[in-house]
């Protein structure tokens, strides 16, 4: 949220900057705790905030030293900004051994983010050279900088949890992408039909099925077999019939005196699943006695 | 003059990007539990099938028809339920025998293999009903041992071919299909 104070000067605490409406070069960049201690002293116009208060709030919680040394040089360096922005009246009250306010006489909105603007960095070589003012927390000299400077990012800056929520939102959303490509193909796995992989063939209205896996190259010799077993037990197929087959002749190359084959034929559901079957199991031992 | 942002309250984004991979754990664990639930053994309906089995042989040739009951009890128990007729026929095609069958074999179990589905099954009770009058020599034509002589083990494969059916086979080939389901 951006801040227009008399409708004059832009406070975008996002940026850590102060700037003149509508005048991207006259952006004065301000400290973490300074930008903190503004915040506050907006959020409760008209109110004294009391120095404890700023202690806490602006440097206990985020693991920095307070002292009513750096917030009487944060608050210096805050009316030194306004007043170089051209605001000469009193901005930030002093409330003697309470705290400070800024009195509900000045207007202070929240603006649209529109009216944020970029942030032109010149100079570039003068700003590696300048103090880290997001860095150096315990200096206040530091803390204002008079040049139109981006404030840097840090990694070791606690109050900025968006970069944080963004590494939590990211994972977050990878472990949920994961997790929820690995539960399609369980779901896929299990509404597949487990025996689509030993379909053979059609023969007449009813889908072959083998017990195991068949080579493609073998499919006939398959098929043949199952063919001569259905003459020869007269069994007939019927509409929305499943035949599954399986015969010693096609997995033993050798005549072991003992031919045993085996077929099911099942009737479905609407659900395509197995109703009533009927097993048919020979055994023929005439071969080897022949 | 305030800016309103359309964006989601970050406490409540927090929430739902936490919420979103627990809720994606959640349906992989129900899709593991459907799975297991749908692939081991024992399952707790019957099997149900009939079979025709018939043997030849150059003097002779056996058939028998039967409706098939197979449950998984508790404490590695089986139990396997036969009611059907046999017939044997000669040389000439002439049925010379008929018999009924109508018996309940219990079993003693243990999974042999997990990986090939291999059960050893010990007959420990046959109840033989009074009409039963299935011989030694027709038996021993169209049975498996245990189906007719108690303490005997056979080496079965015991696998599940689809969502509901399951394949009975010996090691040689398999002789039944049967249908999980509470009745027909």
């Amino acid at each position: 949220m951006v801040y227009l104070i008399e409708n004059q000067i832009v406070f975008n605490p996002e940026e850590n900057s102060l700037s003149l409406l509508n005048d991207d070069e006259s952006k004065i960049a301000v400290s973490n705790p300074a930008r903190r201690i503004l915040l506050l002293l907006i959020e409760q116009q008209g109110v004294v905030v009391q120095r404890e208060t700023f202690f806490k709030k602006v440097w206990d919680d985020y693991g920095l030293n307070a002292s009513n040394n750096n917030l009487n040089h944060c608050i210096s360096k805050l009316r030194k900004v306004v007043s170089t922005l051209g605001y000469q009246n009193q901005f930030i009250v002093t409330v003697p051994k309470v705290g400070f306010i800024i009195t509900k006489e000045i207007i202070i909105e929240t603006c649209a983010n529109k009216i944020e603007t970029e942030v032109l960095v010149e100079n570039s070589d003068e700003v590696d050279n300048e103090p880290d003012i997001v860095l150096n927390e315990a200096r206040p000299d530091d803390e204002i900088i008079n040049h139109s400077v981006v404030p840097r990012q840090n990694a070791s800056e606690p109050d900025s949890p968006k970069g944080k929520h963004h590494h939590y939102f990211m994972m977050s959303i990878l472990v949920t992408t994961a997790l929820t490509v690995w539960a399609f193909f369980i779901f896929y796995n299990e509404m597949r039909d487990p025996k689509a992989e030993l379909e053979i063939a059609k023969i007449g209205s009813c889908s072959l099925y083998a017990t195991a896996p068949v080579s493609q190259s073998r499919k006939s010799d398959f098929i043949q077999l199952v063919e001569n077993f259905l003459h020869k037990n007269n069994i007939s197929c019927k509409p929305g019939h499943i035949l599954i087959f399986q015969s010693e002749i096609f997995s033993s190359p050798i005549n072991t005196g003992s031919v045993r084959e085996f077929l099911a034929q099942c009737s479905t559901d609407e659900n395509h699943k197995a109703s009533i079957c009927i097993s048919y199991y020979t055994n023929d031992r005439t071969t080897h006695d022949q | 003059m305030i800016s309103d942002r359309n964006f989601i309250p970050p406490g409540k984004k927090a929430i739902i990007f936490t919420l979103l991979p627990v809720a994606a754990l959640l349906l992989v664990l129900y899709g593991m539990s459907l799975r297991k639930d749908k692939h081991v053994f024992p399952v707790n309906i019957p099997c149900r099938g009939s079979m025709m089995v018939e043997a030849q042989y150059d003097h002779q040739r056996a058939k028998m028809v039967t409706s098939l009951y197979f449950s998984f009890l508790d404490k590695h128990k089986i139990l396997v339920s036969l009611s059907g007729t046999a017939y044997l026929y000669n040389q000439e095609g002439k049925l010379v025998n008929r018999k009924t069958l109508l018996r309940n074999i219990y079993y003693d179990y243990v999974q042999e293999s997990k990986v090939t589905d291999t059960y050893s099954m010990t007959s420990r009770q046959i109840n033989i009903d009074s009409i039963d009058n299935m011989d030694w020599g027709i038996s021993s034509l169209l049975l498996i041992n245990s189906f007719f002589l108690t303490g005997h083990t056979d080496t079965m494969v015991l696998k599940k071919y689809d969502d509901n059916t399951m394949l009975i086979e010996s090691n040689q080939s398999a002789f039944a299909l049967c249908v999980f389901k509470n009745s027909f």
